[in-house]
């Protein structure tokens, strides 16, 4: 029997893989997986320091893994992977299965507990597609996630939601130019507007309402616990000058015919300045 | 079919929702709308205002939320009776059962359009006819 040395903290569990990682390895690490997904751990990180060998029987033995966990809504990554062994997993495809990252801090931007990944992002990214569609009657495109580095120009509005609930503590931000503010405007009212103001304004907080609504379906379903929140409105000097503006962020993007709008995943790490 | 006389109060913390309820009533054929802002505002324009026979609240909203708003109705001897529908982001499985529990006569669910919405206000009205 190979030995998979773990730690865990009960959001973690991480996984030291051994040098060889052979069909004898794989049938070890298919007897000690079963026990590792019964524990309540969301984020399972297998950790490859040293390891320089692979085999295929090991690969199903990870989709196994991963697909397992990807349907009770947890996930796999994997770090420190050699040059080579990283190569190997690309070239066989495998990326989102292991999903290669450089430190456990890479997957926890935030901290321990609240894990800004897909698991969490994409239930928002099909809630903002529905919303638009059906409520502003609005083509989306999402762009790539990135985190944020520096402020965001070209924002007219805002509707921002403060979250302290057991699975996130920060804000979620719906930032949009004016142009696009309009456009969902007319098309709910079928009136046209040129200026933001409070008749008009809170529109972009329930969007966001909206849009929190249906994702926290899907997270609570997958084991999430959010909360019902009150969404708030921002114009630009207000959006600026917020404390949380500051704070560590997720930003996603998305583009449509009326200029690009962000959904900002805002943590509270406690400090106004990071 | 529902009686388009009905005088009917929108309640939403947010006053893009209560208009494009109040517009979408209106396209209905709805002709006697007024609006509160929370639960709490609703409440007492019910118990100052009699004649209101159709409320269309919000769930989540401050002061006095839909739910609250629909308790409060429900145990009150004069207003119990009247037909009550959720419009709301809120979905999940324990809600709506606790809203069922409570007797609403419908759940719209955000996002909505005028279609779903007259949609729950004619089952809703048809329900009570049966």
């Amino acid at each position: 029997m190979i030995e998979f040395k773990k730690e865990e903290d009960g959001t973690i569990l991480r996984v030291q893989c051994p040098a060889v990682l052979d069909a004898y390895a794989a049938q070890s690490f298919k007897g000690v997986a079963k026990s590792w997904m019964m524990t309540k751990n969301r984020i399972f990180v297998l950790d490859m320091d040293g390891v320089r060998l692979m085999g295929r029987e090991f690969y199903k033995e990870a989709i196994e893994l991963k697909t397992t966990l990807k349907r009770d809504g947890k996930s796999l990554y994997s770090i420190n992977l050699t040059p080579a062994i990283l190569r190997q997993v690309i070239d066989a495809g495998l990326e989102k299965v292991f999903q290669p990252v450089k430190s456990v801090e890479d997957v926890l931007p935030v901290k321990s507990g609240m894990v800004l990944d897909a698991e969490l992002i994409n239930p928002f990214l099909k809630a903002t597609h529905k919303i638009f569609e059906v409520q502003c009657k609005i083509k989306i495109t999402a762009g790539k996630p990135f985190k944020k580095n520096g402020e965001i120009v070209g924002t007219a509005i805002a509707g921002i939601l403060s979250l302290n609930s057991p699975s996130y503590n920060g804000n979620i931000v719906l930032a949009m130019p004016s142009k696009l503010f309009f456009k969902i405007f007319l098309n709910m009212f079928e009136e046209a507007i040129t200026e933001i103001g409070p008749d008009s304004k809170d529109v972009a907080g329930e969007i966001l309402n909206m849009i929190y609504g249906a994702a926290k379906i899907e997270l609570n379903q997958k084991g999430f616990r959010f909360d019902m929140a009150l969404p708030g409105v921002a114009l630009p000097e207000e959006f600026k000058a917020r404390a949380s503006a500051h704070w560590p962020a997720v930003i996603v993007p998305f583009d449509t015919d009326f200029g690009t709008f962000q959904i900002e995943f805002e943590v509270n790490k406690g400090v106004t300045h990071v | 079919m529902f009686d388009l006389n009905t005088k009917v109060l929108v309640v939403d913390d947010m006053m893009a929702v209560r208009r494009l309820v109040r517009k979408w009533l209106t396209a209905i054929g709805f002709t006697n709308i007024e609006d509160a802002a929370d639960g709490q505002l609703a409440w007492t324009k019910l118990n100052e205002a009699p004649g209101f026979g159709l409320i269309v609240s919000d769930w989540n909203m401050p002061n006095c939320s839909g739910i609250d708003l629909l308790r409060k109705v429900r145990a009150d001897s004069g207003l119990k009776g009247l037909p009550f529908l959720l419009l709301t982001a809120e979905g999940e499985p324990h809600q709506i059962k606790e809203a069922m529990s409570l007797k609403v006569d419908g759940y719209v669910m955000k996002p909505f359009t005028q279609e779903s919405l007259q949609d729950q206000l004619l089952k809703a009205f048809q329900k009570r006819a049966a």
